[in-house]
């Protein structure tokens, strides 16, 4: 009797498992706008992708700037841009001067996946970019920000 | 494109000149007689009609349109962006279409700033062909054929015969009379690197190459010896993960679609 639990309950655990393992899998993949193949999106300061979703064109996706300009902290709504191939997208600077970090929070199915991706003049700095299996926090986000160098990234 | 608005200076033959000035001191030391009005009036148009004619004959022939030394000129080029003349730059126009623009550069730099769909704007040279694919870039040749092609917004793809090199922002392509484009790198590799590209040293390329000089890498595969490929996709792969389908024996067979899929996944660490 306890084998034969034993024998149904393994495939169970086995299929709980993955499902939770794709869950956990859920994030964002960014890059510069040569990754997207999309000449709309040349003059963005980066596209991005969402991988381990399983129906990608069901994600929801969102973007803000959040930014400290002139020692006041800003923070706008950005549009997400859809390119023509599924899970990639992109977004446009909406933003001046000052020391902005563009902020992703994308949700499929039951997961969560965030983004704090601190920009410069040249685009997205890659180095700086922080990734969560949750939407980020206004704490990280703080965090980020205050991490900038002396006159931002260059 | 408005070639207009960009004119080089041209003087109406001398022998014009010299009329306007006999009949002039005829009026003044002559019989004070004064000069009729109409006599000036076909003298300016004559020299009006003359300029016109060696400016047509010159632009609208021969379409060449070229700077001084210490000049720069701005062409509209249609409704989808505008191309800098630098100084010493001497370029044509070829095509110039509601759907396709093209010029081609004889010497000099041009930086071109397009807003449009991918082939509607190309630069022929001595080496090859500039296709924008959405993009700001700087293209400087020399008359033997030799040039730098630096990106700045986009990408570009240099042709040249069987060889094509996909140029994205911040990276940068020597242009060889005969050979064409040659690979492209990131202006901010190590300098250790970018010395071994443009020494052609594979050993030192491999060593010294980041994540980011896939880009150059790829390039590569197809075109070093065969011996060689393996080393060079090996490089690749040890740098950043692959996608699980990917073959790597079709991708050292130089299969165009493999090769297609490998760029497009390594572009995310471009």
């Amino acid at each position: 009797m306890k084998t034969a639990k034993c024998l149904l309950l393994a495939p169970v655990a086995l299929i709980c498992a993955s499902a939770v393992a794709s869950a956990q899998t859920f994030t964002f993949e960014i890059g510069s706008p040569v990754a997207a193949q999309d000449f709309r999106f040349k003059a963005a300061p980066f596209v991005f992708r969402t991988t381990g979703c399983g129906e990608p064109q069901k994600a929801e996706i969102s973007a803000t700037a959040q930014g400290i300009v002139d020692s006041g902290r800003r923070s706008m709504t950005l549009k997400v841009a859809p390119s023509s191939k599924p899970g990639v997208y992109g977004v446009f600077q909406q933003w001046d001067a000052g020391r902005w970090a563009v902020i992703l929070k994308g949700s499929c199915g039951g997961a969560q996946a965030g983004a704090i991706i601190p920009v410069g003049p040249k685009g997205f700095v890659r180095e700086a970019s922080k990734f969560f299996a949750h939407h980020p926090t206004e704490g990280e986000i703080d965090a980020a920000l205050k991490a900038f160098p002396e006159g931002g990234y260059k | 494109m408005n070639i207009r608005e960009h004119l080089p200076l041209v003087e109406a033959p001398q022998s014009v000149w010299d009329a306007i000035e006999v009949a002039m001191r005829e009026g003044e030391y002559g019989s004070a007689r004064q000069l009729p009005r109409w006599r000036v009036a076909v003298a300016a148009a004559a020299i009006f009609l003359v300029a016109a004619g060696i400016y047509w004959l010159r632009v609208r022939q021969a379409g060449w349109i070229e700077t001084s030394a210490s000049a720069s000129a701005n062409l509209r080029i249609g409704d989808i962006g505008t191309v800098e003349m630098g100084p010493s730059t001497r370029l044509r126009v070829v095509v110039d279409r509601a759907d396709k623009h093209r010029l081609r550069l004889e010497r000099g730099t041009i930086y071109a700033r397009i807003a449009a769909p991918p082939r509607m704007f190309l630069v022929d040279t001595k080496s090859g062909t500039a296709i924008d694919l959405g993009c700001e870039y700087a293209l400087t040749m020399e008359e033997g054929g030799s040039g730098v092609l630096r990106v700045t917004k986009g990408w570009v793809a240099f042709q040249w015969k069987a060889f094509e090199s996909l140029v994205p922002a911040g990276a940068k392509c020597r242009i060889k009379p005969v050979e064409g484009p040659d690979v492209p790198y990131f202006e901010d590799a190590a300098p250790e690197f970018v010395q071994s590209v443009e020494q052609g040293a594979l050993t030192s390329m491999l060593d010294s190459a980041r994540v980011r000089d896939t880009l150059t890498l790829w390039h590569l595969l197809s075109r070093v010896a065969p011996a060689d490929r393996a080393r060079v996709y090996d490089r690749i792969s040890s740098l950043t993960p692959l996608p699980a389908g990917l073959s790597r024996e079709r991708a050292l067979a130089l299969e165009p679609e493999t090769l297609m899929q490998l760029r497009e996944e390594l572009a995310w660490k471009w």
